[in-house]
């Protein structure tokens, strides 16, 4: 079991999933580092912190599984990051299918849980809104963000695409930016490929 | 097609593309989270096939494999085989 500092509650910190299949060691190491933060965010949206093991049990697993698949050298610079967006997102999921949301802290903690505003990207609650975005971006865009997932850089996406690197960057963010406008109350255009609202 | 293997861009490490813009990251795992929960296609149901997977990782001009290309957007099992291709060639070039 993790030790958890104060009177956070305690998760399982093992070396296995369900499945058998080894944890890394380095989402391990992420999760006790934001274990704390994470228990105050379940309190903070769920109003208690009964389930915040359960939930970093299953946000560890799923990571470690990810990185896994992806060949992630050990000790992942990325793996805090990803493991705390994964178990925000897994959070609000959860607190959506239980109809739990009971705020009990201020309005300043509640907003500490939505992503920063500050980018197009990071505004996205990414987990529920993946296939809205399908069903609206261009497919010229969805190819696009295909090929990101494969690693590609703007400059070999630009060059498969026939088109040129400001080119494919700014149809991208615009499709994206503008999709995800339409679908929280912008909407308007119909998409060059049919798809709309 | 033949690869410049000179000019290899396939390092195998590569996961994630070198010039993410902020939060893109995240965007790009929520994909690969949703594409093999929603479209795995463990029967491979209509994958244009190895070859034509390999011609997109490789090519350097425009693709006219519209079928391809509209696929691998929709299918977690052309993907992943398109990065294992990935790693293929790398590994090839780093020991030649």
């Amino acid at each position: 079991m993790a030790t958890n500092r104060e009177y956070s509650p305690l998760w399982w910190d093992r070396d296995v999933d369900d499945d058998g299949v080894p944890i890394r060691e380095d989402v391990r190491q992420a999760a006790q580092d934001i274990w704390p933060t994470c228990c105050s965010h379940v309190k903070t949206m769920l109003g208690d912190t009964a389930d915040a093991p359960e939930l970093m049990e299953a946000a560890v697993a799923h990571v470690s599984r990810y990185l896994t698949r992806y060949r992630a050298k050990p000790f992942y610079p990325q793996a805090k990051s990803l493991l705390n967006l994964h178990f925000t997102q897994e959070l609000r999921r959860f607190a959506g299918r239980q109809g739990r949301v009971q705020a009990v802290g201020h309005i300043a903690e509640l907003d500490a849980l939505a992503p920063p505003s500050w980018d197009w990207a990071r505004s996205c609650d990414f987990w529920l809104d993946i296939g809205k975005l399908h069903s609206q971006v261009t497919d010229r865009g969805w190819i696009m963000f295909a090929m990101r997932h494969l690693g590609h850089g703007w400059p070999e996406v630009s060059e498969k695409l026939g088109i040129a690197v400001s080119t494919a960057l700014n149809y991208f963010r615009n499709d994206f930016k503008e999709t995800w406008a339409r679908l929280h109350g912008g909407g308007k255009s119909v998409k060059p490929n049919g798809k709309r609202d | 097609m033949t690869a410049d293997k000179s000019k290899s861009r396939f390092t195998g490490e590569d996961y994630f593309p070198p010039d993410m813009d902020p939060g893109e990251l995240e965007l790009l795992v929520a994909f690969d989270i949703w594409i093999h929960e929603t479209h795995a296609n463990l029967e491979r149901k209509g994958c244009p096939g190895r070859d034509r997977l390999e011609a997109v990782v490789r090519a350097k001009t425009k693709v006219e494999d519209e079928y391809t290309l509209q696929h691998m957007g929709l299918c977690a099992a052309c993907l992943d085989e398109m990065r294992e291709i990935g790693r293929e060639l790398a590994k090839a070039s780093s020991t030649e």
